[in-house]
Protein backbone atom coordinates (compact mmCIF):
# COMPACT_ATOMS: atom_id res chain seq x y z
CA UNK A 1 0.00 0.00 0.00
CA UNK A 2 1.29 3.63 -0.14
CA UNK A 3 3.11 5.34 2.12
CA UNK A 4 1.18 8.83 2.85
CA UNK A 5 3.76 10.32 4.60
CA UNK A 6 6.65 9.07 2.15
CA UNK A 7 4.37 11.01 -0.70
CA UNK A 8 3.65 13.54 1.28
CA UNK A 9 7.33 14.67 2.33
CA UNK A 10 8.10 13.69 -1.34
CA UNK A 11 5.69 16.35 -3.07
CA UNK A 12 7.02 18.98 0.04
CA UNK A 13 10.31 19.21 -1.05
CA UNK A 14 9.35 19.23 -4.90
CA UNK A 15 7.31 22.21 -3.90
CA UNK A 16 9.94 23.65 -2.19
CA UNK A 17 12.53 23.15 -5.01
CA UNK A 18 10.94 24.43 -7.77
CA UNK A 19 9.69 27.64 -5.56
CA UNK A 20 13.32 28.08 -4.55
CA UNK A 21 14.50 27.68 -8.08
CA UNK A 22 11.20 30.46 -9.18
CA UNK A 23 13.12 32.85 -6.52
CA UNK A 24 16.55 32.38 -7.84
CA UNK A 25 15.34 32.82 -11.38
CA UNK A 26 14.04 36.54 -10.13
CA UNK A 27 17.08 37.14 -8.32
CA UNK A 28 19.53 36.43 -11.61
CA UNK A 29 16.60 38.84 -13.19
CA UNK A 30 17.00 41.32 -10.51
CA UNK A 31 21.07 41.69 -10.48
CA UNK A 32 21.75 41.34 -14.02
CA UNK A 33 21.33 45.18 -14.10
CA UNK A 34 23.65 45.84 -11.26
CA UNK A 35 26.37 43.85 -12.53
CA UNK A 36 26.29 44.88 -16.25
CA UNK A 37 29.60 46.99 -17.47
CA UNK A 38 29.39 50.45 -17.70
CA UNK A 39 29.07 52.06 -20.94
CA UNK A 40 30.90 55.41 -21.65
CA UNK A 41 30.72 56.50 -18.28
CA UNK A 42 26.85 55.98 -17.76
CA UNK A 43 25.77 55.55 -14.04
CA UNK A 44 22.82 53.53 -13.58
CA UNK A 45 20.57 56.41 -11.53
CA UNK A 46 19.03 55.92 -8.41
CA UNK A 47 15.42 55.55 -10.41
CA UNK A 48 17.15 52.58 -12.41
CA UNK A 49 18.46 50.82 -8.79
CA UNK A 50 14.74 50.60 -7.82
CA UNK A 51 13.33 48.05 -9.74
CA UNK A 52 16.14 45.83 -9.19
CA UNK A 53 16.40 46.06 -5.71
CA UNK A 54 12.19 45.28 -5.35
CA UNK A 55 12.97 42.85 -6.99
CA UNK A 56 15.82 41.24 -5.00
CA UNK A 57 14.25 41.88 -1.96
CA UNK A 58 11.03 39.88 -3.29
CA UNK A 59 13.58 37.05 -4.66
CA UNK A 60 15.40 37.25 -0.39
CA UNK A 61 11.42 37.41 0.58
CA UNK A 62 10.62 33.64 -0.96
CA UNK A 63 14.38 31.97 -0.41
CA UNK A 64 13.25 33.37 3.50
CA UNK A 65 10.08 31.68 3.77
CA UNK A 66 11.34 28.16 1.41
CA UNK A 67 14.36 28.18 3.83
CA UNK A 68 12.29 28.35 7.00
CA UNK A 69 9.89 25.36 5.60
CA UNK A 70 12.79 23.27 4.60
CA UNK A 71 14.46 23.67 7.75
CA UNK A 72 11.91 22.33 9.36
CA UNK A 73 11.72 18.94 6.84
CA UNK A 74 15.65 19.09 7.44
CA UNK A 75 15.47 18.75 11.57
CA UNK A 76 13.12 15.60 11.61
CA UNK A 77 14.28 13.57 8.69
CA UNK A 78 17.71 12.82 7.68
CA UNK A 79 20.18 15.58 6.28
CA UNK A 80 22.04 13.94 3.46
CA UNK A 81 18.78 12.24 1.76
CA UNK A 82 16.45 15.76 2.28
CA UNK A 83 19.48 17.82 1.05
CA UNK A 84 20.00 15.46 -1.69
CA UNK A 85 16.32 15.42 -2.66
CA UNK A 86 15.91 19.28 -2.77
CA UNK A 87 19.18 19.94 -4.21
CA UNK A 88 18.52 17.36 -7.26
CA UNK A 89 15.17 18.55 -7.92
CA UNK A 90 16.72 22.12 -7.94
CA UNK A 91 18.77 21.19 -10.30
CA UNK A 92 16.05 18.78 -12.67
CA UNK A 93 13.72 22.61 -12.11
CA UNK A 94 16.85 25.09 -13.18
CA UNK A 95 17.21 23.05 -16.17
CA UNK A 96 13.81 23.72 -17.38
CA UNK A 97 13.43 27.66 -16.00
CA UNK A 98 16.78 28.12 -17.36
CA UNK A 99 14.67 27.02 -21.04
CA UNK A 100 11.86 28.86 -20.43
CA UNK A 101 13.19 32.15 -18.87
CA UNK A 102 16.66 32.42 -20.40
CA UNK A 103 16.40 30.69 -23.84
CA UNK A 104 19.10 28.03 -22.84
CA UNK A 105 19.44 24.94 -24.58
CA UNK A 106 18.34 21.22 -23.22
CA UNK A 107 20.79 18.67 -24.58
CA UNK A 108 21.01 14.99 -24.55
CA UNK A 109 23.48 15.03 -21.84
CA UNK A 110 21.35 17.30 -19.81
CA UNK A 111 18.52 14.87 -20.47
CA UNK A 112 19.90 11.92 -19.03
CA UNK A 113 21.46 13.81 -16.20
CA UNK A 114 18.02 14.45 -15.37
CA UNK A 115 16.83 10.58 -15.64
CA UNK A 116 19.93 9.93 -13.60
CA UNK A 117 18.97 12.73 -10.94
CA UNK A 118 15.22 11.56 -10.78
CA UNK A 119 16.59 7.72 -10.30
CA UNK A 120 18.91 8.95 -7.82
CA UNK A 121 16.08 10.67 -6.07
CA UNK A 122 13.72 7.19 -6.11
CA UNK A 123 16.61 4.96 -4.90
CA UNK A 124 17.13 7.23 -1.61
CA UNK A 125 12.83 7.70 -1.14
CA UNK B 1 30.65 33.77 -23.56
CA UNK B 2 34.41 33.63 -23.69
CA UNK B 3 36.49 33.41 -20.33
CA UNK B 4 39.61 34.59 -19.64
CA UNK B 5 41.49 32.15 -17.40
CA UNK B 6 42.10 34.80 -14.27
CA UNK B 7 38.52 36.54 -14.97
CA UNK B 8 37.08 32.81 -14.71
CA UNK B 9 38.90 32.44 -11.28
CA UNK B 10 37.81 35.58 -9.70
CA UNK B 11 34.29 35.39 -11.23
CA UNK B 12 33.55 31.66 -10.85
CA UNK B 13 35.65 29.03 -9.20
CA UNK B 14 36.67 31.34 -5.46
CA UNK B 15 32.92 33.15 -5.17
CA UNK B 16 31.15 29.73 -5.85
CA UNK B 17 33.54 27.74 -3.03
CA UNK B 18 32.47 30.41 -0.81
CA UNK B 19 28.93 30.08 -1.46
CA UNK B 20 28.93 26.27 -1.34
CA UNK B 21 30.52 26.38 2.36
CA UNK B 22 28.44 29.38 3.68
CA UNK B 23 25.12 27.00 2.59
CA UNK B 24 26.43 23.57 3.89
CA UNK B 25 27.49 25.47 7.10
CA UNK B 26 24.12 27.07 7.39
CA UNK B 27 22.22 23.99 6.21
CA UNK B 28 23.55 21.75 9.39
CA UNK B 29 22.84 24.86 11.81
CA UNK B 30 19.27 25.05 10.49
CA UNK B 31 19.13 21.41 11.11
CA UNK B 32 20.38 21.58 14.49
CA UNK B 33 18.25 24.39 15.27
CA UNK B 34 14.68 23.01 14.48
CA UNK B 35 15.83 19.50 15.76
CA UNK B 36 16.77 21.43 18.75
CA UNK B 37 13.26 22.89 18.62
CA UNK B 38 11.21 19.44 17.95
CA UNK B 39 10.15 22.12 14.88
CA UNK B 40 7.23 20.24 12.70
CA UNK B 41 4.99 21.66 10.24
CA UNK B 42 2.11 22.35 12.52
CA UNK B 43 4.34 23.94 15.09
CA UNK B 44 4.12 27.08 12.03
CA UNK B 45 0.69 28.05 13.16
CA UNK B 46 1.83 28.79 16.86
CA UNK B 47 2.83 31.83 18.31
CA UNK B 48 5.04 30.60 20.56
CA UNK B 49 7.36 28.40 18.37
CA UNK B 50 7.87 31.75 16.68
CA UNK B 51 9.33 33.29 19.85
CA UNK B 52 11.48 30.41 19.90
CA UNK B 53 12.69 29.85 16.51
CA UNK B 54 13.83 33.70 16.61
CA UNK B 55 15.64 33.42 19.47
CA UNK B 56 17.21 29.90 18.63
CA UNK B 57 20.98 30.39 18.36
CA UNK B 58 21.88 27.75 15.71
CA UNK B 59 18.78 29.52 13.65
CA UNK B 60 20.00 32.92 13.92
CA UNK B 61 23.36 31.67 12.87
CA UNK B 62 21.67 29.48 10.05
CA UNK B 63 19.82 32.62 8.79
CA UNK B 64 23.40 34.64 8.38
CA UNK B 65 25.13 32.00 6.54
CA UNK B 66 22.15 31.77 4.78
CA UNK B 67 22.03 35.57 3.39
CA UNK B 68 26.16 35.38 3.06
CA UNK B 69 25.75 32.57 0.73
CA UNK B 70 22.98 34.02 -1.24
CA UNK B 71 24.77 37.13 -1.57
CA UNK B 72 28.15 35.56 -3.06
CA UNK B 73 25.90 33.71 -5.33
CA UNK B 74 23.71 36.23 -6.69
CA UNK B 75 27.25 37.76 -8.04
CA UNK B 76 28.08 34.57 -9.26
CA UNK B 77 25.10 33.73 -10.88
CA UNK B 78 25.17 37.41 -12.84
CA UNK B 79 28.77 37.22 -13.95
CA UNK B 80 28.03 33.28 -15.82
CA UNK B 81 25.27 30.98 -17.09
CA UNK B 82 22.99 30.48 -14.46
CA UNK B 83 22.65 26.73 -15.60
CA UNK B 84 26.58 25.95 -15.71
CA UNK B 85 27.09 28.22 -11.83
CA UNK B 86 23.92 26.50 -10.31
CA UNK B 87 24.56 22.88 -11.20
CA UNK B 88 28.41 23.40 -9.75
CA UNK B 89 26.37 24.74 -7.21
CA UNK B 90 24.46 21.86 -6.27
CA UNK B 91 26.78 18.79 -7.59
CA UNK B 92 29.66 20.01 -4.63
CA UNK B 93 26.28 21.10 -2.20
CA UNK B 94 24.93 17.19 -2.47
CA UNK B 95 28.61 15.99 -1.70
CA UNK B 96 29.39 17.93 0.95
CA UNK B 97 25.87 17.51 3.17
CA UNK B 98 26.74 14.12 2.27
CA UNK B 99 29.85 14.07 4.01
CA UNK B 100 28.66 16.25 6.76
CA UNK B 101 25.74 13.82 7.60
CA UNK B 102 28.25 11.12 8.08
CA UNK B 103 30.60 13.07 10.36
CA UNK B 104 28.50 15.96 12.46
CA UNK B 105 25.43 14.00 12.06
CA UNK B 106 26.88 10.28 12.46
CA UNK B 107 24.23 8.89 9.88
CA UNK B 108 24.11 5.52 8.83
CA UNK B 109 23.53 4.68 5.40
CA UNK B 110 22.26 1.39 3.41
CA UNK B 111 24.09 0.87 -0.14
CA UNK B 112 21.30 1.78 -1.96
CA UNK B 113 21.26 5.75 -0.31
CA UNK B 114 24.91 5.27 -1.18
CA UNK B 115 23.87 4.45 -4.72
CA UNK B 116 21.17 7.11 -4.79
CA UNK B 117 23.16 9.91 -3.53
CA UNK B 118 25.89 9.14 -6.35
CA UNK B 119 22.86 9.47 -9.27
CA UNK B 120 22.03 12.35 -8.08
CA UNK B 121 25.30 13.86 -7.72
CA UNK B 122 26.28 12.08 -11.11
CA UNK B 123 23.41 13.41 -13.06
CA UNK B 124 23.97 16.83 -11.73
CA UNK B 125 27.32 17.25 -12.84
CA UNK B 126 26.05 15.49 -16.17
CA UNK B 127 23.73 18.30 -16.69
CA UNK B 128 25.85 20.42 -16.20
CA UNK B 129 29.02 19.78 -17.91
CA UNK B 130 30.64 21.97 -20.28
CA UNK B 131 29.59 19.50 -23.57
CA UNK B 132 26.27 20.17 -22.03
CA UNK B 133 26.28 23.65 -22.75
CA UNK B 134 28.78 22.81 -25.58
CA UNK B 135 31.53 24.90 -24.25
CA UNK B 136 35.18 24.86 -25.28
CA UNK B 137 37.67 24.27 -22.39
CA UNK B 138 38.78 28.08 -22.66
CA UNK B 139 35.47 28.92 -21.73
CA UNK B 140 34.97 26.95 -18.90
Amino acid sequence: MFDFGLILYLISILGLAIVHTIGEVIYKKGTMPLTKKKQNSESLGFQKLIFPMIVIGFSFGISLIIKIIYGIFLGSNPFSSTTALFLGAIAIFSIILGKIFFQEQISSYQLVGIILIATGIVLVI
Amino acid sequence: MIFHKKQRIWSLWIPITFGILTYCIGDVLLKMGNYELGSTLLSIFQSDFWVLFVSNIPIIAAFAFVIASKLIMGYVYAKNPFGLTQGLFLSISVVIAFIFSFSIFNELFTFIDVLGICAISLGIILVYTSKSYNLSREEV
